[in-house]
C-alpha cells in the first residue's frame, strides 16, 4: 500500500485492521470449480432462505386481530401476455379477458373522479388523486440516528416507491415496542400517514420476495415471520387506524388507513384490477426486463418519431412474470425534451462503467413507447444504464444516453434511478 | 477515476494464468472478501461464483490485461450492492438473536475497539464497506481501490475517510444504557 495512513486515526485503522482479520476467518471458504460456460446461476439460495428469514421487528407480535382473507390468489402474475400487439392511447380501454379466473383489463378504464391509478407489476389500484408516491420510511430503531430516518418519513398520504432501488443498511433492529401490533408502523403514531404499498409475493429469485416500505410502515410484507403472521392477508386496527392486506396474483397489497374511513378503504380494494397494460401505457412485462439485454422489434427509430405521448416504463430485469415496477406517461414539454435530446444524441453505446464494464448489470431497464395519436401499436426503444452497452436502443441504432436524452427519464417519481455511478451527472443531477 | 495504469499486486493479475489455476489459487481468498464486503458466509461463495462466471468468457483478455482480480472483485462489489439493496431488511432466522443482541449490549460492557470497528462495518453502505475492506484487510491504495470500485480516487478516499471518522466518533461515545424507541 503506498499510501500514508490518515492522520489522527491510527486507533481507528488498527481497529478496522483488527476486525476485519478477525473475522475474515469466520468463513470456511468452498473449493470454487472453474465455471465453464457463463450461465447465470438461478438463485435458489433466495427461495430456500424464504422459509427461514424474519424480518426484524416483526417476528413474535401476535396482538393483531385477524379480520378475515382478502383478495386471495395464489397464482404467479401472468407472464404469458404479449405486450407488442396491444393498443395504448385509449384504443380498447376498458377491454378485459379472463385468466385462471381472474379478469384482466387489456386496458385500464378511467380511474373514478377524484381518484388515479397507481400501478406496479400487473395490478393496479385506484387511490385518490391527492396521494402522491413517497418512499416508506424505514423503521427508526434500525438507525444510529432515528431522527434522520423520522425526519424523512412522508408527512401526507403516499403510495410507496418501489423499495428495490434504494439504499439502506442492513443492519439489526432490536424488537418492536410491544404495545405496538407486528403489523403496524413501528414509527410514532403522530407520523402515521396513510398509505399503499405493493410487494411481490411469489419469490422467484427475481422480483422475489421484498420487505420494502410495506415491511416499515405497514409491516413486513412478502416475507415470513417466525409464526407466519406478518404476511397474511387481513385487517387488523390499533389507535383508531385499520391496516387491510390483501393479495392479487401474486402481488399482495398493504393499505392504511384511519378506521374512520373504512369507505374510503373499501373503495380502493374494490378497484384492484390486474392488467396487462397500465394507466400510463406500460405493458406489465416486456422483453427489456430479460437479464440480457434485447433488442426492441419496432421498426421507426426513435428520433424520428412523432408521438402523442411517451409511455416511460421500468422493469425490474430478471424478473420471471410481470416486471413493471415503475411507470409515468411524458406528454408536452416534458415529451419534446426527450424528444429532442434523443434527436441530438452522438450515435453508439455510452457511458459504460470505466475501463471494462461492469459483469452486474443495472437491476432495472427502461422501455419506451412512442404512442401514436391514433392508437395502433407504438414503436418501443430499450433504455440500459449502469451497465456494458448503455444507451437508447432502437431496432436499427443506439443512441448515446446523455443529460438531454436521460434526466427526462428520471425526473419524476416513481421511476428511480438504481445505479449511481454512472446515473450520476448524466441521467441525475450531480 | 484510477489512472489505466494502475494494477493490483502482480500475484493477483492473472497474467499468462490458466482460469481453472487461478480460481484455485484465488478462490478462498476472494470468498473471504466477499464474506467481509457482505457480512454473508452463506451468499459469499455464491457471489464470487456469479463473479467467475462472469469473468470466464472474457479471461484471455482479462489475464493478458492483468485486471482479473480486479474485475473479479469489482464483479462481488456490485453483486452485494445489488443484493443488499434487496435484502436489506431480512435477516436470515438464524442470525437474528446474534444481532439483536449485537446491537443491545450490556451497558457494563465496553466493547473493544475492534469490536466497535466490526460493528460500523456492518453498517456501512455496501460499496463503503468494500472500501474498507479493501484498505485495511487488503492493504490496496487508493488508486487501487478506485480501480476495483470503479469510482474516482477521491470517493474511494471518501469512503475510508468518513468511515474512520465514524468509527473515531463511536469510540469516543460513553456506553449506552441500553436502547430507547421513543
Amino acid at each position: 500500500m503506498t499510501d500514508q495512513p490518515d492522520p489522527g486515526f491510527e486507533r481507528e485503522e488498527r481497529a478496522f485492521r483488527a476486525a476485519l482479520e478477525e473475522h475474515a476467518g469466520d468463513i470456511e471458504p468452498h473449493d470454487l470449480a472453474a465455471p465453464t460456460r457463463p450461465v447465470r446461476r438461478r438463485r435458489t439460495w433466495l427461495a430456500a432462505a424464504a422459509a427461514a428469514v424474519v424480518v426484524i421487528g416483526g417476528a413474535g407480535i401476535t396482538t393483531a386481530v385477524l379480520a378475515g382473507g382478502g383478495g386471495g390468489g395464489s397464482g404467479t402474475a401472468g407472464s404469458e401476455q404479449g405486450s407488442s400487439s396491444l393498443a395504448t392511447d385509449g384504443a380498447g380501454k376498458g377491454r378485459s379477458n379472463l385468466r385462471g379466473g381472474r379478469s384482466v383489463a387489456a386496458v385500464l378504464p378511467d380511474a373514478a373522479s377524484g381518484m388515479q391509478w397507481v400501478s406496479r407489476y400487473d395490478v393496479a389500484v385506484q387511490v385518490p388523486s391527492s396521494w402522491s408516491y413517497a418512499q416508506a420510511p424505514s423503521k427508526p430503531e434500525c438507525v444510529q440516528k432515528p431522527g434522520d430516518t423520522w425526519d424523512n418519513a412522508p408527512r401526507h398520504p403516499y403510495v410507496g416507491l418501489d423499495p428495490s432501488f434504494f439504499v439502506m443498511p442492513m443492519i439489526a433492529c432490536p424488537d418492536p415496542r410491544p404495545d405496538v401490533p407486528a403489523e403496524f408502523v413501528n414509527l410514532p403514531l403522530s407520523l402515521w400517514q396513510p398509505y399503499l404499498t405493493f410487494a411481490r409475493t411469489d419469490d422467484d429469485g427475481a422480483g422475489g420476495v421484498e420487505a420494502g416500505s410495506a415491511g416499515t410502515a405497514g409491516g413486513s410484507t412478502g416475507a415470513s415471520g417466525s409464526d407466519g403472521s406478518s404476511t397474511r392477508d387481513g385487517t387488523w386496527s390499533y389507535r383508531g387506524w385499520t391496516l387491510t392486506r390483501w393479495t392479487v396474483g401474486g402481488v399482495q397489497l398493504s393499505l392504511l388507513t384511519r378506521t374512520a374511513d373504512a369507505d374510503l378503504a373499501a373503495r380502493i380494494k374494490e378497484s384492484t384490477t390486474r392488467f396487462e397494460v397500465d394507466q400510463n401505457g406500460c405493458p406489465a412485462t416486456s422483453d427489456v426486463q430479460a437479464a440480457e439485454q434485447a433488442t426492441p422489434s419496432s421498426a421507426a427509430s426513435a428520433s424520428r418519431l412523432t408521438p402523442s405521448s411517451v409511455s416511460v416504463c421500468q422493469y425490474l430485469r430478471g424478473s420471471d412474470g410481470a416486471g413493471l415496477v415503475a411507470s409515468r406517461r411524458l406528454t408536452g414539454s416534458e415529451m419534446g425534451g426527450l424528444l429532442r435530446g434523443i434527436a441530438a444524441a452522438p450515435s453508439g453505446s455510452g457511458p459504460d462503467q470505466g475501463s471494462g464494464c461492469p459483469a452486474t448489470a443495472s437491476r432495472s431497464a427502461i422501455e419506451l413507447r412512442f404512442n401514436r395519436a391514433g392508437g395502433g401499436v407504438p414503436a418501443t426503444a430499450y433504455v440500459y444504464y449502469g451497465g456494458c452497452d448503455d444507451g437508447i436502443h432502437d431496432s436499427d441504432s443506439v443512441s448515446r444516453l446523455t443529460s438531454a436524452d436521460c434526466r427526462p427519464l428520471f425526473a419524476g417519481a416513481p421511476i428511480m434511478p438504481d445505479v449511481a455511478s454512472v446515473l450520476e451527472g448524466v441521467c441525475t443531477k450531480p | 477515476m484510477a489512472e489505466p495504469e494502475e494494477t493490483l499486486p502482480e500475484d493477483r493479475a492473472g497474467r499468462g494464468t490458466d482460469f481453472g489455476a487461478w480460481v484455485a489459487a484465488r478462490g478462498g481468498a476472494l470468498q473471504r472478501f466477499a464474506y467481509l464486503v457482505t457480512g454473508n458466509a452463506d451468499e459469499a461463495p455464491d457471489l464470487v461464483q456469479d463473479a467467475l462466471a462472469n469473468a470466464m468468457p472474457r479471461w484471455s483478455e482479462l489475464a493478458e490485461a492483468g485486471t482479473a482480480e480486479a474485475y473479479v472483485r469489482r464483479s462481488i462489489v456490485n453483486g452485494s450492492v445489488s443484493r443488499w439493496r434487496k435484502d436489506r431488511r431480512l435477516v436470515a432466522v438464524e442470525d437474528v438473536e446474534h444481532v439483536v443482541r449485537r446491537h443491545t449490549p450490556d451497558a457494563t460492557e465496553r466493547l473493544d475497539d475492534a469490536d466497535e470497528a466490526w460493528q460500523l462495518v456492518q453498517t456501512l453502505p455496501a460499496t463503503q464497506r468494500a472500501a474498507v475492506v479493501l484498505r485495511f484487510y487488503e492493504d490496496l491504495s487508493f488508486a487501487q481501490i478506485a480501480l476495483v470500485l470503479d469510482c474516482p480516487e477521491a470517493t474511494a478516499r471518501s469512503h475510508v475517510h468518513r468511515a474512520l471518522a465514524r468509527l473515531r466518533q463511536q469510540l469516543a461515545q460513553p456506553p449506552e444504557e441500553g436502547a430507547s424507541h421513543d
